[in-house]
């Protein structure tokens, strides 16, 4: 939806060959709000997955168009024009999953530039708070997205506005400012969908330090200091380090001797990442290849989770051979451009941090602490009684429905029907006939894992039947998976139900679900189906606590 | 003409990015732009009198004006194909050398 020509951002959208594929139905020229507003218009009968509205602020808030004309307007009058058209976005995202509205910019020939424009009266400075005004938007609904447009002017550069376009065609932007915006989208669409990489694996000399430590010492590694090089690899440091924050794992594949690597990365004063800020590492002589899989696996992760960052270029081309899903860009040849290379991915992108994103890492180390013990004890069994898990089970509610809407979305391994909900629907799905979710939290005396499980029944009459049954590779093979079923029909016994039946849904990466419901020696199996008894237990496992929120069985 | 070629056919390029995977101009000075056997409807004439004031500038370092009434007015077999439009840039080029 816009209010200028279209035509050449929706081409840029379909010729663009990343997933996902886009196939873009343009609304009506210039009628925004009617579009906005009525559900009745030809181009709401495709049902869209998302929205893309984006617009001129001169276009949709009229005082601010007479403001460009150098008329006296009061601020006021323009931000109930903003809350006007927010109002109406607002109301149009419960047509749609997502909705995208690129903030708004004013082309260099509307308004002369100086240093009246960022005055409180000025354009620049309206249009800053007009845009903050409707990126309040996200706080009411977590389905409207801002994004910059600013960015993809800056780097589109001096071909990002051509008068020429607008006074002939009513395209207000170069076709770099769209290939930009698409790209943008796309990333964004693949954060929400749970497709965003979450590990960065990096290599050690010249790429986060310059030299070969094992030949300098760490004392004589080029690192942070008044040189150029060093300052700049200090700076991609800090670039890992802030992904980090955000919940993006590290790991170090590096052919070193892993002594005299990790004491330049625990002694160097200038290191900016330390061993507690790396999920994993793999540091010896082996080929790098091996040693990715090795440290992947150990994570639990898959290779289309992980960017591969190496100075080498044959080692670069090596892991791109042998694993065409792990994300491995060229790193320029020099390290000045390192920082900016890595801010330039798009594979990052998030609509939300949740508390658990931050306490990633430090999960993983509890999980070294367990796998430790796991070596030490020996069986099975006694090593996980000795963990001291406890399992809370709370239903859906407002507080956990973000950490449940991006496990549910991004958890491919342990998932029955890989069902995918943006987080308006699933509040709503328990809502809509006799159905209820379920969340579980795993904590064990190394730590808590946060909120890692989702089950979620529905039934009618005496028969039930489980819709979603979802558990975080983080916690897998602890008898977990065994307490939910107990749990379920524990649950289906309250209704009074007579049978319950899973229907496993085969996907390229579930196996482990079908493994484990093949291993419950209590269901009956044909084909995909998986049906219990209900009056038949499946008994607590002894290694597991399970605490229970009112108004649900006690375990 | 080879550099003014070379430049139209780098703008035809950027412009091909524009158009549908199966609707895209043929990189040759024999390659119908506009009219009945040509890949342009009027807003992708428009992108590529865009690009090619933009390609003519940056790799050639002049200036020259497509929207101006004197290709306008003869838009129809100016932008005909390729080779009808790379003459027509040599002579608005040769115009302000002799202007």
């Amino acid at each position: 939806m816009s209010d200028f020509n279209l035509a050449n951002f929706a081409t840029a959208l379909i010729n663009d060959s990343e997933s996902p594929g886009i196939s873009p139905v343009e609304a009506p020229f210039g009628q925004v709000l009617p579009v906005l507003l009525d559900s009745s218009l030809q181009c709401w009968k495709h049902s869209p997955d998302l929205a893309i509205v984006w617009t001129q602020p001169h276009g949709v808030v009229k005082g601010f168009g007479d403001l460009l004309q150098g008329e006296s307007v009061a601020l006021d009058d323009i931000m109930s024009g903003v809350d006007t058209y927010a109002e109406a976005l607002f109301k149009m995202s419960r047509k749609v999953h997502v909705v995208f509205v690129p903030t708004w910019i004013t082309p260099n020939s509307l308004v002369p530039e100086g240093l009246l424009e960022m005055r409180s009266t000025g354009a620049h400075a309206i249009l800053t708070q007009m845009n903050l005004r409707l990126s309040d938007l996200q706080n009411r609904t977590p389905s409207i997205h801002i994004l910059n447009t600013e960015k993809w002017l800056r780097t589109a550069g001096k071909y990002a506005y051509n008068p020429k376009l607008w006074y002939m065609a009513k395209v207000p932007f170069g076709s770099e400012v769209f290939r930009e915006a698409v790209a943008d989208i796309k990333s964004a669409i693949n954060g929400i969908i749970g497709n965003a990489r979450k590990l960065i694996v990096v290599d050690l000399d010249n790429t986060v330090w310059g030299g070969i430590v094992g030949d300098l010492g760490w004392e004589r590694i080029t690192l942070g200091g008044h040189d150029p090089h060093g300052e700049a690899f200090a700076d991609f440091q800090k670039g890992l380090k802030l992904l980090n924050r955000r919940g993006i794992l590290l790991g170090i594949v590096s052919k070193n001797e892993e002594e005299i690597a990790l004491e330049a990365i625990n002694r160097h004063p200038e290191m900016v990442l330390r061993l507690d800020d790396f999920a994993g590492w793999r540091i010896n002589w082996k080929d790098k290849a091996q040693n990715l899989a090795d440290l992947v696996e150990g994570l639990n992760l898959g290779m289309q989770s992980v960017v591969f960052l190496d100075d080498n270029p044959v080692e670069r081309a090596r892991i791109r051979e042998t694993f065409p899903d792990v994300l491995v860009p060229e790193l320029s040849d020099d390290p000045m451009l390192y920082r900016s290379k890595l801010m330039d991915l798009r594979c990052f992108n998030l609509p939300a941090i949740s508390g658990e994103d931050l306490r990633r890492t430090k999960m993983y180390q509890a999980e070294r602490q367990r796998t430790g013990l796991r070596d030490r004890i020996g069986s099975v069994d006694e090593w996980l009684k000795s963990l001291l898990i406890e399992v809370r089970v709370e239903e859906l509610n407002c507080a956990n429905v973000g950490r449940v809407v991006q496990l549910l979305n991004k958890t491919n391994q342990m998932n029955l029907s890989t069902r995918r909900l943006a987080e308006k629907e699933l509040m709503d799905w328990p809502q809509e006939g006799k159905r209820k979710l379920w969340t579980l939290r795993v904590s064990d005396k190394f730590g808590d894992s946060g909120l890692t499980g989702i089950m979620s029944m529905e039934w009618n009459g005496d028969e039930g039947r489980i819709v979603d049954f979802v558990l975080s590779c983080r916690v897998m093979g602890r008898k977990v998976e065994e307490t939910m079923v107990h749990v379920l029909l524990q649950q289906a016994r309250l209704v009074s139900l007579r049978t319950l039946q899973a229907e496993y849904l085969p996907t390229a990466k579930n196996a482990p679900c079908l493994r484990f419901l093949d291993s419950i020696e209590s269901a009956c199996r044909n084909g995909n189906l998986f049906i219990w008894d209900v009056t038949k237990d499946v008994p607590l496992p002894e290694c597991i606590a399970c605490t229970v929120v009112e108004g649900f069985p006690q375990a | 003409m080879g550099e003014i070629l070379e430049a139209i056919l780098k703008a035809v390029d950027d412009v091909n990015l524009q158009l549908p995977v199966d609707g895209r101009i043929e990189r040759s000075k024999a390659a119908k732009l506009t009219g009945d056997d040509g890949k342009l409807d009027s807003l992708g004439l428009v992108n590529l009198i865009v690009a090619v004031e933009r390609s003519v500038e940056s790799h050639l370092g002049r200036n020259v004006v497509l929207t101006g009434d004197s290709t306008m007015s003869q838009a129809e077999s100016v932008f005909a194909s390729v080779n009808s439009l790379v003459e027509h840039v040599e002579k608005l080029l040769k115009e302000k050398e002799v202007g």
